[in-house]
């Protein structure tokens, strides 16, 4: 079996949320998992690029701020200025 | 919080579910409320981000189901490739185990053995 994970996505919040797209028709269950996956991942990445910036006003609080500043920085993060 | 007669538009994953990710990402870091609340519109925002453009690729695959690579085409397309390979380890995790149930389930067909029959065996090795 694979890593554990201790925190998952609901698969069926991450499915209703694809379902929402009115253009979406149909998405397997197998791809509702990957993207749940990915999304954990997502998550993953901005709380430690956000971090950084944290780090460098030397506070051990993440704020909001450093999210908007990794999400500038970040090419990847441009969907969501 | 927003209520269960949704409004789709409403639609967001759990704050716990978010909470106890950033907690496994950064151990020992306070974060603030706005913040939380940021990532988990941002996730929203990704999932909505990444099945648009799976779709289009669906779309143009005359596939008429969004499959798993389509997802991975998309994370691939928009920046994301460096998620694929844990992405695929989940995936091989799925087949596995869609495999297991399925081989399972066959070789109780081929016993030829009906379901009363199984538990009436089963009941009596039970009473032994």
């Amino acid at each position: 079996t694979g890593p554990a994970r201790l925190a998952r996505l609901p698969l069926a919040r991450v499915k209703a949320l694809v379902k929402a797209d009115p253009d979406v028709t149909l998405a397997s269950q197998e791809a509702v998992f990957v993207l749940a996956r990915a999304t954990e991942l997502f998550v993953e990445t901005i709380a430690k690029d956000a971090y950084v910036y944290a780090q460098q006003g030397k506070r051990k609080t993440l704020q909001r701020k450093d999210l908007d500043n990794a999400i500038e920085a970040i090419d990847e993060f441009a969907f969501l200025e | 919080m927003a209520s269960s007669s949704g409004n789709d538009d409403d639609l967001t994953i759990p704050r716990a579910a978010i909470n106890k990710m950033i907690k496994e990402t950064l151990p020992n870091v306070r974060v603030a409320n706005d913040a939380r609340e940021l990532v988990v519109n941002c996730c929203t925002e990704f999932i909505h981000l990444i099945s648009s453009e799976a779709n289009e690729i669906c779309n143009k695959s005359e596939k008429k189901t969004i499959s798993p690579e389509h997802v991975i085409q998309a994370l691939e397309s928009l920046g994301f490739g460096s998620y694929i390979s844990e992405v695929k380890e989940v995936l091989q995790e799925c087949k596995t185990v869609a495999l297991k149930r399925r081989k399972a389930s066959s070789r109780l067909e081929n016993l030829g053995i009906p379901e009363e029959e199984l538990l009436r065996q089963q009941q009596e090795l039970f009473a032994q």
